[in-house]
């Protein structure tokens, strides 16, 4: 008579062996966090930003408010993305009166900080009636969190989960598996997949595609890529309508609207991000 | 339609809704012309007729010039675009009259009586000024009579704006002769006499309660089987239950003695109607004289029955001049508000940091006008100016009261308070200016410290408020950021999130295969046995030493050959007992050792055999143990670097 078969319980890893694993699993998220998070901002920008913010105090008029914008582009192009900057710049432009630029630079920073109020309502002031329907797809009702974390938190949960994976994974190897241990592991996988998945996905809507606003009002947007062409839409294009840019050719941009409609746009009467 | 000129008169009036008509072509008889026309030729002094002024084919119709106009009082009435083709077809002959323009309606009130010249509008057409023709009118004047007196008044003259004034109209009617002297005089007609006042439709300008319910409380109500019905009609204004018939008005009367132009004295019944009148624009407003027409009763006919005549008879016309608020005295804290107010002030939040936004809100609340009322400009109080950054008011209104909003930023940490500002407003009964001052409103400013990202940008606001802030800031805030050293830069490098993503899974998968191996080798016995075998054999020949020293040498020499047999055993993987020193030597020179190396262990056995019969020194057990040890290392050294041990 056979006896019953059991389940070998695999034998445990030396000590060494896991603790070796385990720090060099935190010793990578240690590393990929610090590489990964921006450093604070240097002299000269910490300069150039409370010029800006002088300057914005100061201001009265539209130029000077234009001034003070021109103050914050510097310290963005000087390579200091921060989402705070950018709504100052978006104030800026408002209080000079340009709200396709205000949009621009409120949709970047909305990137970064998904869940401040202020920076939504200033947003909405600057779309006005150009605001562009929201169409929800599937992905957008699955990535339910997607506009409640910012571009930056996304990666940083992320990389978090899977960190917890990895390190729930290792206790699994050095420890054996378990019933329990093996469902606790698989929960955290999932949620680092979906968490990696919505950070990919933020990537390529922020940095493949390229989005466009209208900066001038009454743009007339043509079937081709000269003023030769007809008109492509029976009216002209409002200030700070938004778009994606489909193609770049020259002078021109083809956009599409929110709504699907394509036309080519002059460079010059548009920001693109 | 009969005769030998027999004129057939087919009118198609062929008139359509103007955008179907197609866009105007006038042919080239078709000149632009200003028509007139009056509904009646013939009036008394006191009515109006309705004045039409037609701009016949003219685009773009502009209003007519109606300045000649100084003997009439003029009311506009509105205006119609038109666009029509009558067609008359007289004997044959087709006649077309067709008319595209706009009509303007006016309503005239003469100001004096006799055929009246109604003078020729004017209007500029492409540069050219056409004129209309001029029309006649008559205007009878009212006889001379003492039956029915109308007098209009006014309380005030001259008003400012929004101080109310009293219209009043007094209707004197001859008491009844005879045995109908306690009766009523305008109780006794089948049909009401008709008064036309000028304060029931007011002009633009002027507002006072409405028609309904400043006079619904005067209809008169039959009374049982009755059908006299008592009171005046008041300009065919009708009532809700009878819209076809205008109803009657009881007004409020005494009886009242006057002379009369014959001598002696009469007994008149004094109607009398008011109206309480609020006037909302600077200006001149005429009052047109008021009129009553109807069969009043004069005179008992032999037979005793009454009997009457009918009247017409008109009052004075009445002007009232509004004025603005006066330019004397005007503080320069005068708003523009006119009437009686009150004004409050607050400030949110009250604790912020220097450049933060807070708000303030001034209420100037009351009766009165308050549509012309103005933000005050707060920066002209220095200590407002010194203290704070000022941004654009916005104005609204709620109810009775004007709320300014003003965005502010404390530009000082040393402030405590947000100051007193000022007010005034144009005081319509005490006919002066007042200045209303705010309270002093507590503050608490603290100098900018460092702010994460959350404070700063989020003023504050706990998730709690959060969306409460999004209510009340739907118009947008611009507030920046105040102090920007605690941000970092926020740049997502997504290569290198990505390089860590896969070290992560090289670990994982590194570890995993690490741990595979390590369990295939800590599953075999026999390479346990090995792993372990030098160890486990080093420490038998030392306690096996520690015997020898003591009293148990033949013990320890018996534990140094189990030792040397049991390691050969694990290392080569077959069974150590009854291992002779030849069975060793060749498992170890099979394992890979050298002749001497396998004979310096095999002499390990040889000599403690030797030892155990022979008898030994303590100096000769002491070289063996040593000697033991020292082939055993050497072996096992050798071995190790053969890979023979794992």
């Amino acid at each position: 008579m056979r006896s019953p078969t059991q389940k070998s319980t695999p034998p445990a890893l030396p000590a060494y062996f896991v603790a070796l694993l385990t720090a060099v699993a935190l010793m990578l998220t240690a590393v990929g966090f610090l590489t990964s998070c921006g450093p604070l901002p240097d002299r000269e920008t910490m300069t150039r930003l409370q010029e800006a913010q002088k300057a914005f105090l100061a201001a009265d008029e539209a130029d000077d408010y234009l001034q003070v914008a021109a103050l914050y582009q510097e310290v963005l192009d000087g390579g200091f993305m921060n989402g705070a900057v950018l709504v100052n710049q978006g104030n800026a432009f408002m209080r000079a009166g340009r709200p396709g630029m205000a949009v621009a630079a409120y949709r970047q920073a909305e990137r970064l900080r998904a869940r401040d109020p202020y920076l939504k309502a200033n947003l909405d002031l600057a779309l006005g009636p150009n605001e562009a329907p929201v169409r929800k797809t599937v992905i957008d009702h699955l990535f339910f969190w997607q506009t409640w974390l910012g571009y930056h938190e996304k990666f940083h949960a992320a990389a978090a989960a899977a960190s917890l994976t990895l390190v729930l994974g290792l206790i699994g190897l050095a420890l054996g598996r378990s019933a329990l241990r093996r469902k606790i592991t698989a929960c955290a996988l999932l949620v680092a997949l979906l968490l990696c998945a919505s950070a990919a996905l933020d990537w390529y809507r922020n940095d493949v595609l390229r989005h466009g606003v209208i900066i001038e009002n009454e743009v007339v947007a043509r079937k081709g890529n000269a003023e030769s062409f007809a008109p492509a839409f029976s009216e002209p294009l409002a200030e700070a309508a938004e778009f994606v840019v489909e193609e770049d050719r020259g002078d021109w941009l083809r956009i599409e609207l929110p709504l699907g409609q394509q036309g080519w746009v002059r460079k010059e009467n548009v920001a693109v991000y | 339609m009969t005769g030998r000129a027999a004129i057939l008169i087919v009118t198609i009036v062929v008139a359509a809704w103007q955008p179907l008509w197609p866009a105007p072509s006038f042919g080239a008889d078709e000149e632009p012309e200003i028509l007139t026309e009056l509904d009646r030729r013939t009036i008394y002094q006191g009515e109006s007729v309705v004045f039409e002024v037609t701009l016949n084919f003219v685009e773009d119709p502009r209003e007519p010039d109606l300045s000649a106009f100084t003997d009439f009082q003029v009311t506009a009435l509105g205006e119609q675009d038109i666009n029509s083709t009558q067609t008359y077809i007289v004997n044959g002959r087709r006649t077309v009259h067709r008319r595209f323009g706009r009509v303007f309606r006016y309503r005239i009130t003469p100001k004096s009586s006799g055929v009246l010249q109604i003078p020729s509008p004017t209007a500029e057409v492409d540069g050219k000024k056409l004129f209309g023709r001029a029309l006649s009118l008559e205007v009878i004047a009212p006889e001379e009579q003492e039956l029915v007196i109308l007098s209009l008044s006014t309380d005030k003259q001259q008003v400012y704006l929004l101080q109310p004034f009293e219209m009043i109209l007094s209707v004197l009617v001859r008491s009844l002769p005879g045995r109908f002297s306690e009766t009523s005089p305008v109780s006794v007609q089948d049909r009401a006499p008709a008064l036309t006042i000028p304060f029931v439709d007011l002009p633009e300008g002027l507002v006072a309660e409405s028609n309904s319910s400043w006079l619904s409380h005067l209809i008169y109500r039959r009374r049982g089987l009755s059908s006299q019905g008592t009171g005046f009609s008041i300009n065919g204004l009708t009532s809700d239950w009878d819209p076809f018939r205008p109803a009657r008005f009881e007004l409020k009367s005494e009886i009242v003695e006057r002379p009369l132009l014959a001598g002696g004295r009469a007994e008149y019944y004094d109607f009398r109607l008011s109206r309480t009148i609020t006037p909302r624009e600077v200006g001149e407003f005429v009052f047109a004289p008021a009129n009553v027409k109807g069969l009043f009763g004069d005179r008992l006919d032999p037979s005793g029955q009454l009997k009457g005549r009918e009247i017409y008879a008109v009052s004075n016309a009445v002007t009232v001049q509004v004025l603005d608020a006066p330019l004397e005295g005007r503080p320069q804290s005068f708003s523009g508000a006119v009437g009686r107010f009150t004004l409050s002030a607050d400030v949110q939040p009250r604790t912020a940091k220097v450049g933060d936004p807070i708000t303030l809100t001034l209420s100037l609340s009351g009766a009165g006008t308050l549509e012309r009322a103005i933000p005050p400009e707060i920066t002209t109080f220095p200590e407002v100016a010194r203290g704070f950054k000022v941004y654009e008011a916005t104005e609204e209104s709620k109810g009775s009261s004007r709320i300014f909003t003003y965005s502010l930023r404390p530009l000082d940490p040393g402030i405590t308070a947000f100051p007193p500002v000022s007010m005034a407003y144009f005081d319509v009964e005490r006919e002066r200016y007042v200045t209303l001052h705010s309270e002093s409103i507590p503050l608490e400013i603290e100098a900018t410290e460092h702010l994460d990202e959350g404070d700063i940008v989020a003023g504050g606001a706990s998730d709690r408020t959060e969306r409460h802030d999004i209510e009340q800031q739907r118009e947008g805030i611009f507030a920046d950021v105040t102090d920007l050293a605690g941000l970092r830069d926020q740049t997502v490098y997504a290569q290198r999130w990505a390089l860590l993503g896969a070290g992560l899974l090289l670990a994982y998968g590194l570890a995993l295969v690490g741990a595979r191996v390590l369990r295939a080798r800590y599953a075999d016995p026999a390479a346990q046995r090995r792993r372990s075998a030098a160890s486990r054999t080093r420490q038998r020949l030392r306690e096996a030493h520690a015997q020898m020293r003591g009293d148990t040498f033949a013990a320890g020499l018996e534990s140094m050959k189990e030792a040397v047999r049991a390691f050969v055993g694990d290392v080569c993987g077959v069974t150590a007992e009854g291992m002779t020193p030849r069975d060793v030597r060749e498992n170890l020179t099979r394992l890979g050792l050298e002749t001497a190396e396998a004979d310096g262990v095999t002499r390990i056995l040889e000599e403690s055999d030797a030892a155990r019969y022979g008898g030994l020194s303590n100096h000769r057990v002491e070289e063996i143990a040593s000697g033991a040890l020292e082939a055993f290392e050497k072996a096992v050294k050798r071995l190790q670097s053969m890979g023979r041990l794992k």
